[in-house]
């Protein structure tokens, strides 16, 4: 028996290599996130908040069921590669038992070597990639390590146990087809069954789900928890529909309209109609999957890219400064400053309410229905009569006395009540119309600040100093984004291509009968390529339209609508790159086997 | 005079076997073919029948030797030369039929027609012509596996003719027939032969359908040992010299 299993590893290689392949890729995107999400150190330097590393948890489980997926399909895949093989070896007189545990032990033993591959693999990806990430997105990251033994182990687990439940299934599901259903196994032809009323019926339902999914998503703040589950029923019962629906109503249409009747297109168009029973549920699944990926990134850029804007509406001023060191005519635009006096006394900042009055005092409120903030401007007399209204005072409070909160402020009516002990000291309030021009001069003020009064700019008040602060927390938030869309991206077009891959068979057979009857090889190429196209722009399409619709859920918490778009962009173009590099790679081997 | 079609000259094809050791197939092989002749190729397995067809219709490489077609040498063509000329100017008619099976009968038959570009109306009329001639015209929505070998048979004849080619290669085009389906695939042949004057080259070990042919090449180690024609004989007359002919020749 093993000199079968022998010859027909030699005799298949080329698919052996795209399992194998597939599976490294996988193994080695699981062990990274794990490196990361496992990496205390890492975690908590680069959030400020502990909520951070419960979002890594939740990515890391995320990963593992698409991992837990894509293993279904890349041992679905073995399977089918050694099913005649089996049947072959039954006919000699093999038990069911003897080969169901052939089967365990190949399963297994493929996946501890890919396994172990992987990991090696990711170390190197991890060091790679974490650099180049970091070099892209431009945020600090400190304790990064390649290498994790806890993540080598937990990696090793995962794979481990996944392979040996898709083995036990495999071997169960072997023990139930006869020794004829297997040898014939490669031969069965799926002939696309068409009820058009049907296929109508449900096609256009799915339509309807999918732009119903579409019209509730901006509304989901609305509708809560309950609105989500309905959006999330109604996308994936859309998109699958749609996909195994309206496509094979599209296809039968192609296939009696003169549209088809051109070049390769009555081929194309079989292609596609033969693959859809057999793809529909991967293709529904990697939509999904690229609308997670492209919304994960999107989101996490955006938030990101946001973060000055935030800061802005956040604060009523751009930066306050503890000392005349400070030189303010570095910076552009300043459409308001102002000099205030105090006096420190232990934890508690003295104002002179009579400035307020005299000049006024910024600060930041919502509105009523909570939606914006503007700004208010307040006398001493308001901030004395209504309680709470001196949160801009207790941020510069605050800054003064170094720490990140707990200091207490007393505004008097007069500079008479202030103590008469405690030195009169002053700061200076500055707006700039635009922050992110400022940067460099703002950067600059702040160093010299700090260098004579020793105060962080953790505890300053102020736009500035509000957005150095969350782009410190955020900077991780957008990097696992960014890492989990690659990853989930990475993997979802490892298992399309490997798909496409493993029906190379059939597909040689049709193209070497096209090339016999007139075909060109430019042709044959072009016909590929549009072939492949197809099968990876449906979810490709249906997951950006999915983001476009479902970015609009996270308007709560991009500050409104208008922000909602603003990691779309780079986001769509890094995710497209590199689906368009699976894409060009599936084209590429695709072709070169269909040529040998 | 006759027109030559096809002139074969000196054809040689050897392999390298898997121990090193030289193999000729065809050896110095040379022939012609008429506008509008049937010629049957005949021989036992291995004398390079089919490696002959291969190379006369630019499946496969010589290794020595030309091909000429209506006065082109085919392997001096460029690759989208060959593809127009498989597309334009022959059809091939297989064994084992090669059919697409993802493709609907129409849609197989029509392919030689889309690919030359040709118009929508032009391939339903080409299309509905070659299907009415072979009598599948019921089958045309039907997927190649929901019909039987000898519907399969001539769906691949109506796309070897629906582009009206000037020569028709046939790989044992009835080996995978019974007698009843063989021989109607060969009236066929012999009608669009006399009708179209399409030129039919075809390889076959069976007697009985080389002898619709109007010429039969035997091919023995690479080389033709022996040619017989019809000249006006009955059909069934020649079948009984055919098969004498294979009696001597074995």
């Amino acid at each position: 028996m093993f000199g079968i299993a022998l010859k027909s590893l030699r005799s298949k290689w080329r698919d052996y290599i795209v399992l194998f392949v597939g599976l490294i890729i996988s193994a080695a995107i699981f062990y990274m996130f794990s490196a990361m999400a496992s990496n205390k150190a890492f975690l908590e330097s680069n959030s400020f908040v502990s909520q951070i590393s419960i979002i890594f948890v939740i990515g890391e489980i995320l990963l593992g069921i698409i991992t837990f997926v894509y293993l279904n399909f890349a041992n679905a895949f073995l399977l089918r590669l050694r099913q005649s093989d089996y049947g072959l070896m039954s006919m000699l007189g093999a038990s069911k038992k003897q080969i169901g545990s052939l089967l365990l032990r190949e399963t297994l033993s493929i996946g501890v070597i890919a396994t172990v591959i992987g990991i090696i693999f990711g170390f190197a990806l991890t060091s790679l990639s974490s650099s180049y990430l970091i070099k892209l997105l431009g945020v600090e990251l400190t304790h990064w390590q390649s290498i994790s033994v806890k993540s080598i182990v937990i990696t090793l687990i995962f794979f481990t146990v996944l392979f040996l439940l898709n083995g036990l299934y495999n071997k169960r599901r072997l023990s139930k087809q006869d020794t004829l259903a297997l040898l014939l196994a490669n031969k069965q032809v799926n002939q696309p069954k068409v009820h058009q009323k049907v296929d109508l019926l449900f096609g256009l339902i799915g339509l309807a789900l999918l732009i119903g999914s579409y019209i509730l998503m901006p509304k989901i703040a609305t509708l809560g928890m309950a609105g989500f589950v309905v959006i999330l029923v109604l996308n994936v019962w859309g998109t699958y529909w749609f996909i195994s629906r309206t496509l094979k109503m599209i296809t039968n249409w192609v296939r009696q309209s003169s549209f088809s009747m051109r070049g390769l297109r009555s081929f194309i168009n079989g292609q596609l109609s033969f693959r859809l029973p057999d793809y529909q549920r991967m293709l529904s699944s990697i939509a999904i999957m690229f609308a997670l990926a492209l919304g994960a990134m999107s989101v996490g850029q955006g938030y990101y890219r946001m973060l000055p804007k935030l800061a802005e509406s956040n604060y009523p001023v751009t930066a306050v400064y503890d000392t005349n060191q400070v030189n303010t005519d570095n910076l552009k635009d300043v459409t308001w400053q102002q000099t205030y006096h105090y006096v420190k006394s232990g934890n508690t900042i003295y104002f002179n309410g009579a400035e307020f009055n005299a000049n006024k005092l910024p600060a930041r409120v919502p509105s009523t229905d909570g939606a914006s903030m503007h700004t208010k401007w307040l006398t001493g007399d308001y901030i004395r009569k209504t309680p709470g209204s001196d949160y801009t005072l207790e941020g510069i409070a605050n800054q003064l006395l170094n720490q990140s909160y707990g200091a207490k402020v007393i505004v008097t009516p007069s500079q008479a009540q202030m103590p008469a002990n405690g030195e009169l000291q002053s700061i200076k309030m500055v707006k700039v119309s635009d922050m992110l021009a400022n940067e460099k001069a703002l950067a600059h003020n702040a160093s010299v600040e700090k260098k004579v009064t020793k105060s962080d700019i953790e505890f300053a008040t102020g736009s500035y100093a509000g957005y150095q602060q969350t782009k410190g927390i955020f900077g991780g938030v957008e990097f696992m984004g960014v890492f989990l869309g690659i990853g989930f991206l990475a993997m979802l077009a490892a298992t399309l291509m490997f798909k496409t891959l493993s029906g190379v068979a059939d597909d040689k057979q049709r193209y070497r009968i096209l090339t016999m009857i007139g075909t060109s090889d430019a042709q044959i190429t072009r016909t590929i390529a549009t072939d492949l196209g197809i099968l990876f722009g449906i979810p490709m399409i249906i997951g950006i339209f999915d983001v476009i619709f479902g970015l609009k859920m996270f308007a709560p918490l991009m500050a409104g609508e208008k922000n909602i778009y603003l990691g779309f962009g780079p986001s769509l173009v890094g995710i497209l790159g590199l689906y368009l590099i699976y894409y060009l790679l599936t084209v590429w081997m695709y072709r070169r086997l269909i040529k040998n | 005079m006759t027109e030559s079609l096809l002139i074969a000259n000196q054809l040689n094809k050897s392999y390298l076997s898997a121990a090193g050791v030289q193999q000729d197939v065809l050896h110095d092989l040379s022939f012609s073919v008429d506008k509008g002749e049937f010629v049957a190729i005949m021989g036992p397995s291995g004398s390079g029948k089919s490696t002959l067809l291969n190379i006369l219709s630019t499946l496969m490489a010589p290794t020595s030797g030309t091909v000429t077609i209506n006065g082109k040498d085919i392997w001096q063509l460029s690759d989208k030369e060959v593809s127009k000329f498989r597309g334009q100017d022959m059809g091939f008619i297989f064994q084992n039929y090669n059919l697409i099976d993802s493709l609907t009968v129409q849609e197989n038959i029509s392919l030689p027609l889309t690919l030359q570009k040709a118009g929508a109306k032009k391939i339903k009329q080409a299309v509905k012509k070659v299907a009415q001639m072979l009598h599948i015209e019921e089958y045309l929505n039907k997927y190649p596996s929901e019909l039987s070998g000898g519907q399969q048979q001539r769906v691949g004849a109506a796309r070897a003719l629906v582009h009206n080619p000037a020569l028709i290669f046939g790989d044992e085009p009835t080996g995978a027939l019974d007698s009843e389906n063989a021989r109607e695939m060969m009236n066929y042949l012999t009608t669009i032969n006399a009708n179209e004057g399409i030129s039919i080259i075809m390889v076959t070990h069976d007697a009985f359908s080389a002898s619709f042919a109007s010429r039969i090449l035997f091919l023995t180690d690479g080389q033709i040992t022996k040619t017989i024609n019809r000249d006006n004989q009955p059909r069934e007359v020649f079948y009984q010299q055919v098969l004498s002919e294979l009696g001597n020749f074995n």
